[in-house]
């Protein structure tokens, strides 16, 4: 009868010392924010804005550096810049 | 137009308000042709507008020296391939565009080097940055 009883103690010892390292774990990570009790926001936090924005699913609206985007027109004339601009500054000249 | 380029680029071209569009003059003979074609070489990797600025300010270079050997020195200097873009250059794959923005510009009418059009409007040599602000911000305050 013990020795029939044998391997289902290891298996419950095992089991018990493997919980017990998770636990362990995640004290530690429960405890590492305890410092944020004590934080004190010196500017105010955008957090409903950022919220609303992603629940909608799209991306904040970012700055376009023009002077990153070229391309080539219909006349396959080489150009710099927003390819909608309003105004088109057309550079007839030569390197020599 | 290397001189005014910068302030243009910096105050209507960053911000969206401007598109900047190169058409090649050949104006001097071979050596203005192989620059042309260095730089729509370039433009085939994404490069244009870099190689563009490098050739402006190596014009004594150019003027001096091999402009074919010049234009890959420079080109060396850009994140491109090398290989491609001299194959490019050797075999004169650009040869044919460049020469037929040159003649439109002659069927235009255009000869003094440099000439500007900005939305229709021609500004003919080489002018301060107030001119082309003069230019640009009626056509911006009207849109």
């Amino acid at each position: 009868m013990r020795f029939w009883l044998w391997p289902w103690l290891s298996s419950i010892l095992f089991i018990v010392a493997a919980c017990g390292s998770t636990a362990t774990e995640v004290s530690t990570v429960v405890s590492t924010p305890t410092p944020l009790a004590n934080f004190t926001p010196t500017a105010p936090i955008a957090v409903e804005a950022t919220t609303e924005t992603a629940s909608k699913g799209t991306p904040p609206p970012e700055a376009v550096d023009w002077l990153t985007v070229e391309g080539k027109t219909a006349d396959n004339l080489f150009y710099l810049g927003n390819p909608d601009a309003p105004v088109t500054l057309i550079d007839y000249s030569d390197f020599l | 137009m290397l001189g005014t380029e910068p302030q243009l680029e910096q105050n209507y071209v960053k911000s969206g308000q401007v598109k900047l569009v190169f058409n090649p003059m050949i104006d001097l003979g071979e050596g203005s042709r192989q620059a042309h074609q260095a730089a729509a070489c370039a433009g085939e990797q994404g490069m244009f507008w870099p190689m563009h600025d490098l050739l402006f300010e190596n014009q004594s270079a150019l003027y001096s020296g091999d402009v074919r050997q010049v234009s890959k020195d420079l080109a060396a200097q850009l994140p491109l391939d090398t290989a491609q873009f001299n194959s490019c250059l050797d075999e004169q794959c650009t040869a044919e565009l460049v020469q037929s923005q040159d003649d439109r510009r002659r069927q235009l009418g255009i000869r003094t080097r440099p000439t500007f059009d900005v939305n229709g409007q021609l500004i003919v040599g080489g002018q301060p940055f107030e001119v082309f602000q003069a230019a640009i911000e009626p056509l911006l305050e009207s849109k």
